[in-house]
């Protein structure tokens, strides 16, 4: 979008009349690294008269002797020089924050000019952070926007929250728009044996992004309509720079490992030792065992014997040190008719596990067409193959994340005398020796190929004097081929002699897009620019999934050999249709104003019911444009205030959800039988999004940029699951009933330290508070809980409360549990007896206080990139009941986690211990015991570099070689009893019930790469 | 130049148009069918109505009716068939004092899922969507749906009302589709029958096919149901009336004493049953009900959540050795679909429990008896089976019963030693001077065990229910609480509460009281 400032400037003020005679000023134009810069405006100052940069940065123009050229070029501080022969004119890269363009999808704009609140990420310096998706690339980049994924698992789904959580039963997802057009961002896996999913951005290469704006109020998002509540995170690609032509070689590799230590367990002899203590401890409860120590002896065989093997250290056997290796090239060139960018890239990571990995071809061609009057054609396109392998967790007995927790203890053997997988002794939590977590992850696998192509072409016609019209074409083809196969050797498939499952779905997308707008300033101050447009969006899927048991020969398991078969199938489709308009005007660029309304008819709704308004309000105010504060200018150079208010909407998931339908496949007696799935909700309509921003915008001491927000979004019409009568045959229906509100404070500080020419450093300190209240559900109802849920969403509490007894501690006198009563006329009474508690609303999950910290330094060839994440107040509950049981069963047939400890459990010698007796047959309940802080500071990216310097190379054709290492999630400080990763697993489907629930999921990777970057 | 700008004007203006076109945003599910058009012929409507059937007979997961729940409901809540374990499935039938609103069985959801299916389906046959359907086809479909209906609301009232009394709080009456903001009442009892119970069956009586396959309702269905609906009003006259002129004109025969076993057989075939007037039929893994069906849950292969008291089942032995009847209660494995099958003991030796002069072969937790009605149709798998719910030995028991209730006791002891002899031809008959309402409750224990009648067969006639006390030993039974050991139909269990989700659900909705 610079380049398209860039032309638009070259078009008005490059082509101007030549003065007689005179001088004829020339030089040639370089960018601080000594580079060409082409197409930079060169103008007489105060004149029209001008030219732009040739091929090798150079210029000619005849001027009266004596005069000044003004040089100009989008995204460079502009230079002011007396005209003369032989000039070299150095010109800056521009680095203010607040002249970040933002790119809105419907237009491009100075961040000084844009009224709503959005982060520009550039993610230039992060390009060589070893991730796979794009969302790990933002963590911390902006304030008000945090990141989670629900599993470490490569390629796996990531989620983004901007601003809290604003709806229940639909998705908290932003929407994606690339290169100005939305994009489908679904989880792409059918199967959910792996937790991970497969994410749909996994399949772009974030590489070839040039910047993303992530747009947070509603003032811009507004424009986005019924897709916009949850904010809009806004990519564009890269393409051929003007002038520029160079080809860009880069590889690197690494290796991987778990990012924090998760769910320690004991060893084999620390084990023995406390399930000894825990048998006695059983034995001394009963009067009627006499002799304790004896008891214990004569036991403890059953649980911790050694095996043939010496004790097993199960993280030795599962687990692996993963690997990544990425391989890149990309071209560019750019001259004043035609832009282009082609990357092509190969990415390759294998996880800390067996059957665990991700593996990507991508490749794009980005490229712009100017050569012809008034007409311009930007055409990007992308295609790329992503295999994913992934292997099961949560509480699947073939989780290897959970056999290590859990359920494969250091008594069992992994291998025979014999070299062979043990099949045939111990493994008692998993039932039985066939479940050898070994022997799943030899034989079985679950990958998902998908094969994606996203390309858009748009043409822009000049009509006259800033009025434009521009047509937009795009389409976005996914499909997969996800594949399932549990071997007859396993315990997965021994039962069915075998099972495969095929998925293979197809995600189709068409998205036109027609607008015409205006863009002009009149008399110099009153600057204009307008947009009315009309899109449509058609989306289809479908899906066909074969499954196929009793294979007579595992080796040839394809769905042919298969003795018994079934198949499923079937479509679904959505389309949209828009009209919007948007104004902004300024008045000399120190009032804006601007205002946006667009109405969406989507087919989720019904007819009566499928049109939405939606509309934004927005101005700003530069005060340090204004003449009375020419005096304050030292100490503040810029300050600018904001105020937007806007209505935007959320779609509902389903695609037919307002509809009374038949759902077939109700099979009676063989034959097709069909009934009423869904009862009618014909007044289903849209989530309501209202939310108002203000902020400040500072400049200060000549080092500072501070921007500071304060907003408050309301969800209006929530989506909420209604209980109705059984009556008419159903028993709950979801209806735009409930309200939810977010409200916050965003801070962001940005400091230059340091500007040397050898040295530099800055740093940007990102800050955000979230409060997020249930405010209504239906009238009557004051809480809603699935099941026994931890949970509770309750009014006037935040959306997911934790809800539970509440723990006091270790009883004195029996080293129980104790619990506060929370009920009565003591609610602050202290009893072991769990079923005179009451359970009370607890802690909330999400934090009170999320932010980041970069900070980036250079010397001379050095560089240095660091983001830093961290969050407070925040909480999590530890799910695994299983170990977490103070001597249960299955701390007996499993694994003990390492906080156990002698010295820290309660014995009549010890009453102040931490821990409750730990002793056989003890069961865990759910309390406020098992919830843990999210506190943490993670180094989330690191990235050193080093420019080898040019003279070393000067004559060989490389015009830059660079090395530098990069790590993703190198440090991680947390409090010590918090034994899973506190970056928590987010329920990326929104709903009531899990989020902030931990059982066991893979926490992300630790990877740190070593690579080289060459430029010709 | 220009010609680009027209193209693209040309375009945008295409565009425009052609998507504006009314009903491009009208999308629709093709896994699903809009209720308007989802039937448009006969065979749609046959679909529609396997779809009636489908809800009747349930899925693994919807099992609350006669999948499971209103069978095993009428049998462990009485007195011959007990839980196995207090945790079982279904065992809050047995432990009774624990029910509340929040925890109990939601056993509302299903009936009026069928009762919804019904009337979308009379509705729709109404409009006349079966185009090309006779009327007679379309009548009999109707009346098919109205057994259904007929017997959801009669099933609900069963549950969750005093049935007994016709002035008191039945159930909600629904005889459309509804909204989701609908609220009903409760309506009075006597209401339900009369208004929809009743009619409903009468009206399936006069339209109904006699024959539309093993596994479908017909008229025959209707009257045995009807003959039951006034045997629970206490209607004697009408129901004596209705019995004995299903025995006289049906074409329904009972199974003969060898027969008797294997009639409650899986017969894929769709020929009718000469005793069962209906039977739920399965054919494999694409509608069963999988390990939530009765099947799986009675057999001690399965989930085995219930079987015989140590009373009944010496009852079966000492008095019912020679009956054809004892054979469905076995203690060896027997899936295979036949009763008949060596190597099993059909009345097994088991011990009392006490320890005290065991043997080998007693019984023990891993020796159990069980009920074999519902068998399966492959060797090791009785997920597959057919659930027997109506057949012609009931019509027996009604008549036997309402005549003796209306003095006519020639007329009860004749129908009733129609089925002892049947059960054993060399059995003592019962005669018109003793006969007793105990003796004709007695013999329908030993013919409908494990069928879900014993319950509301006792209540009906105001007898305690009782599980075990000073008389009645406990031996196999799980302990339960003192008011759940003896109690009649006024205790506060003795119909289930509305569920919670109902009560916050409907604010129309009255709780049962007590509860």
């Amino acid at each position: 979008m610079k380049r398209l400032l860039a032309f638009l400037v070259c078009l008005t003020f490059g082509i101007g009349a030549v003065f007689a005679q005179n001088i004829t000023a020339s030089g040639v134009v370089v960018d601080e690294l000594g580079d060409e810069v082409i197409g930079a405006t060169v103008v007489l100052k105060g004149s029209k008269t001008g030219t732009a940069t040739g091929m090798d940065g150079d210029f000619k123009l005849q001027v009266p002797e004596g005069s000044t050229l003004v040089f100009s070029m989008v995204g460079m501080k502009t230079e002011e020089r007396k005209a003369g022969t032989n000039m070299r004119v150095v010109m800056e890269n521009e680095t203010s924050v607040l002249d970040e363009v933002v790119v809105t999808g419907y237009g491009t704009v100075k961040k000084s000019s844009f009224t709503g609140s959005a982060s520009v990420i550039s993610t230039a310096v992060l390009e060589e952070v070893p991730v796979v998706n794009l969302d790990a690339k933002l963590a911390g980049a902006a304030a008000g926007v945090s990141v989670g994924n629900s599993s470490g698992q490569p390629g796996g789904v990531e989620s983004l929250r901007i601003r809290g959580a604003g709806s229940i039963m639909a998705s908290n997802e932003p929407l994606y728009v690339i290169d100005g057009v939305p994009v489908n961002t679904e989880n792409l896996a059918e199967f959910g044996y792996s937790e991970s999913g497969t994410s749909s951005l996994s399949t772009l290469n974030s590489n070839d992004i040039e910047s993303i704006t992530i747009i947070k109020d509603a003032g811009a998002a507004a424009m986005y309509g019924s897709r916009a509540a949850n904010g809009v995170v806004v990519i564009t690609t890269k393409n051929g720079k003007v002038g520029r032509t160079n080809v860009q070689v880069r590889a690197n590799w690494g290796f991987s490992n778990q990012a924090i230590n998760y769910r320690p367990t004991l060893n084999g002899r620390d084990r023995r030792e406390m399930l000894f203590f825990g048998l006695e401890n059983y034995a001394k409860n009963d009067p009627d065992i006499k002799d304790p120590n004896k008891y214990a002896h004569d036991n403890i065989e059953k649980y911790a014997s050694v095996p043939w093997s010496g004790y097993t250290n199960w993280k030795d056997v599962l687990m692996k040190t993963g690997s990544q290796s990425s391989y890149e090239a990309s071209v560019q060139t750019g001259s004043e008719t035609f832009n282009a960018f082609s990357s092509l890239a190969y990415n390759k990571n294998d996880g800390i596990f067996d059957r665990s990995g991700f593996e990507r071809y991508a490749g794009r061609l980005n490229a712009t067409f100017t050569g012809m009057k008034n007409l311009r054609v930007d055409v990007s396109s992308t295609f790329s193959r992503t295999k994913q392998d992934t292997y099961a967790e949560g509480t699947s007995f073939s989780s290897p994340i959970m056999a290590l927790a859990f359920t494969v203890s250091p008594s069992d053997y992994p291998y025979n005398e014999d070299g062979s997988i043990n099949i045939t002794q111990g493994f008692p939590a998993l039932s039985k020796p066939l479940a050898n977590t070994l022997q799943s992850a030899k034989y079985n696998y679950s990958q998902n190929d998908i094969n994606r192509f996203l390309g858009s072409v748009a043409a822009k016609y000049d009509i006259y004097n800033g009025l434009y019209a521009k047509q937009t074409l795009s389409y976005d083809n996914i499909s997969t081929g996800q594949e399932v196969w549990w071997s007859p050797y396993t315990n997965d498939g021994s039962a069915s002699d075998g099972v495969l499952q095929i998925f293979r779905t197809n995600f189709r997308t068409l998205t036109s897009q027609t607008h015409v707008g205006f863009v002009n300033t009149f008399n110099k101050v009153h600057n204009v620019d307008a947009v009315v447009g009309y899109e449509i969006e058609k989306h289809d899927n479908d899906y066909i999934l074969a499954n196929g048991s009793g294979f007579p020969d595992p080796d040839l398991n394809i769905i042919d050999n298969a003795s018994t078969t079934k198949s499923y199938g079937s479509y679904q489709q959505r389309r949209m249709i828009s009209y919007l308009a948007s104004g902004n005007y300024n008045y000399n660029d120190t009032y804006y104003v601007g205002a946006s309304i667009r109405r969406d008819g989507s087919s989720k709704f019904h007819r009566k019911h499928r049109w939405g308004d939606f509309w934004s309000l927005s101005g700003s105010w530069r005060v340090s444009n204004q003449e009375f504060f020419e005096s304050a200018k030292t100490y503040v150079q810029d300050l600018r205030l904001r105020l937007s208010y806007g209505v935007n909407g959320n779609l509902p998931v389903s695609n037919y959800a307002y509809m009374s339908t038949y759902t077939f496949g109700n099979m009676y007696f063989g034959q097709q039988g069909t009934g009423p799935s869904r009862l009618a909700y014909k007044e289903l309509t849209w989530e309501k999004n209202k939310a108002v921003n203000g902020g400040i915008d500072v400049a200060f001491l000549d080092r500072f940029n501070l921007v500071l927000d304060l907003y408050s979004r309301t969800t209006d019409d929530l989506l909420i699951p209604l209980a109705i009568s059984s009556a008419t045959g159903f028993t709950a229906i979801n209806i735009n009933k409930g309200k939810i509100s977010n409200k916050g404070v965003e801070l962001s500080l940005r400091s230059n330290n340091i500007v040397t020419s050898d040295f530099s450093w800055s740093t940007t300190l990102n800050l955000a508070h979230n409060r997020n209240r249930l405010v209504y559900i239906d009238g009557d109802r004051r809480q809603m809980q699935v099941g026994s849920s931890v949970l509770i969403n309750k009014v006037g509490h935040p959306f997911n409360s934790f809800y539970m007894l509440e723990y006091a501690g270790v009883d004195r006198e029996t080293g129980k549990e104790s619990f506060y009563t929370n009920s009565g006329e003591n609610p602050r009474e202290i009893t072991t007896d769990a079923s005179k508690a009451s359970i009370a609303i607890g802690k909330q999950v999400d934090p009170r206080l999320t932010g980041g910290l970069i900070n980036n330094l250079s010397y001379k060839g050095f560089d240095l990139g660091i983001t830093m994440t961290f969050t407070l107040g925040g909480h999590g509950y530890n799910s695994a009941s299983w170990v977490n049981a103070d001597g249960g069963i299955y701390n007996y047939t499993g694994n003990i986690p390492s906080f156990y400890k002698i010295k820290d459990t309660w014995t009549k010698d010890n009453k102040d211990a931490k821990y409750p007796q730990f002793a056989y047959g003890n069961s865990s309940r759910t309390s406020t015991r098992w919830i843990f802080s999210t506190d943490h500071l993670r180094i989330k990216n690191v990235t050193l570099g080093y420019t080898i310097p040019r003279n070393l190379y000067r004559n060989t054709g490389i015009s830059n070689i660079r090395l530098f290492s990069s790590a993703v999630n190198l440090l991680t400080f947390k409090p010590k009893n918090v034994v899973v990763d506190p970056e928590l697993p987010s329920n990326r489907n929104g709903g009531i019930g899990s989020y902030g629930v931990v059982t066991f999921q893979t926490p992300p990777l630790r990877t740190v790469t070593f690579g080289v970057d060459l430029t010709f | 130049m220009k010609k680009i700008l027209y193209i693209i004007s040309a375009f945008v203006l295409s565009m425009t148009i052609s998507s504006c076109s009314a009903g491009w945003l009208d999308t629709s599910d093709p896994s699903e069918k809009s209720d308007e058009i989802v039937v448009d012929n006969l065979t749609s409507a046959k679909t529609a109505m396997n779809g009636v059937y489908y809800m009747i007979k349930g899925s693994s997961s919807y099992n609350q009716y006669y999948g499971a729940a209103m069978i095993y409901y009428g049998d462990i809540k009485g007195d011959i068939i007990q839980s196995t374990e207090t945790g079982t499935r279904g065992a809050w039938n047995y432990t009774l004092t624990t029910i509340t609103s929040n925890n109990a069985s939601n056993m509302t959801y299903i009936p009026y899922k069928v009762i919804n299916r019904a009337n979308s389906l009379i509705q729709m046959l109404e409009n006349g969507n079966a185009k090309d359907a006779t009327q007679a086809q379309v009548d009999d479909l109707i009346g098919q749906c109205k057994i259904a209906r007929a017997l959801a609301h009669f099933d609900l009232l069963r549950i969750y009302s005093k049935f007994w009394d016709a002035n008191s709080m039945g159930m909600p009456i629904v005889t459309k589709v509804e909204n989701y903001n609908f609220a009903p009442k409760r309506e009075a009892v006597g209401d339900v029958f009369s208004e929809v119970v009743i009619p409903d069956l009468e009206f399936a009586i006069n339209n109904c096919n006699s024959n539309n396959g093993q596994g479908y309702f017909n008229k025959w269905t209707a009257q045995l149901i009807l003959a039951r609906a006034y045997q629970y009003q206490g209607n004697d006259q009408l129901a004596y009336e209705t019995a004995t002129d299903l025995i006289t004109k049906s074409p329904y025969r009972l199974w003969s004493h060898e027969a008797y076993a294997n009639g409650f057989q899986l017969e894929t075939s769709n020929q009718a049953n000469t005793e069962a007037l209906f039977q739920i039929l399965m054919t494999g893994n694409t509608d069963w009900t999988d390990r939530e069906g009765i099947a799986y849950l009675y057999n001690s292969d399965g989930y085995y959540i219930g079987h015989a008291t140590y009373e009944f089942y010496m009852n079966i032995k000492e008095n019912y050795a020679d009956d054809c009847r004892s054979l469905l209660l076995v203690s060896e494995d027997v899936q295979d679909g036949s009763a008949s099958k060596e190597g099993y003991t059909p009345v097994p030796e088991i011990s009392d429990g006490s320890g005290e002069n065991e043997k080998e072969g007693d019984y023990t937790s891993s020796t159990p008896i069980w009920i074999n009605k519902y068998m399966g149709i492959k060797s090791d798998d009785n997920r597959i089976s057919a659930i027997t719910l109506f057949r012609l030995s009931e019509a027996y028991f009604i008549a036997s019963e309402s005549a003796f209730k209306l003095d006519k006791t020639q007329d009860a002891a004749d129908y009733l030693n129609v089925i002892i002899e049947r059960g054993n031809p060399n059995a003592t008959q019962v005669t018109a001077g003793d006969i007793t309402l105990d003796k004709i409750l007695d013999e329908k224990a030993v013919e409908f065990y494990g069928e879900g009648h014993r319950y509301f067969d006792l209540i009906r006639n105001e007898k305690q229910i009782i599980r075990y006390n000073s008389d009645h030993p406990q031996v196999w039974q799980p302990i339960i609480t003192a008011p759940a050991q003896v109690f009649d139909r006024n205790a506060t269990f003795a119909i289930m509460p509305i569920p919670q989700d109902d009560m916050n659900a409907n604010p129309n909705m009255i709780q049962n009281p007590g509860y």
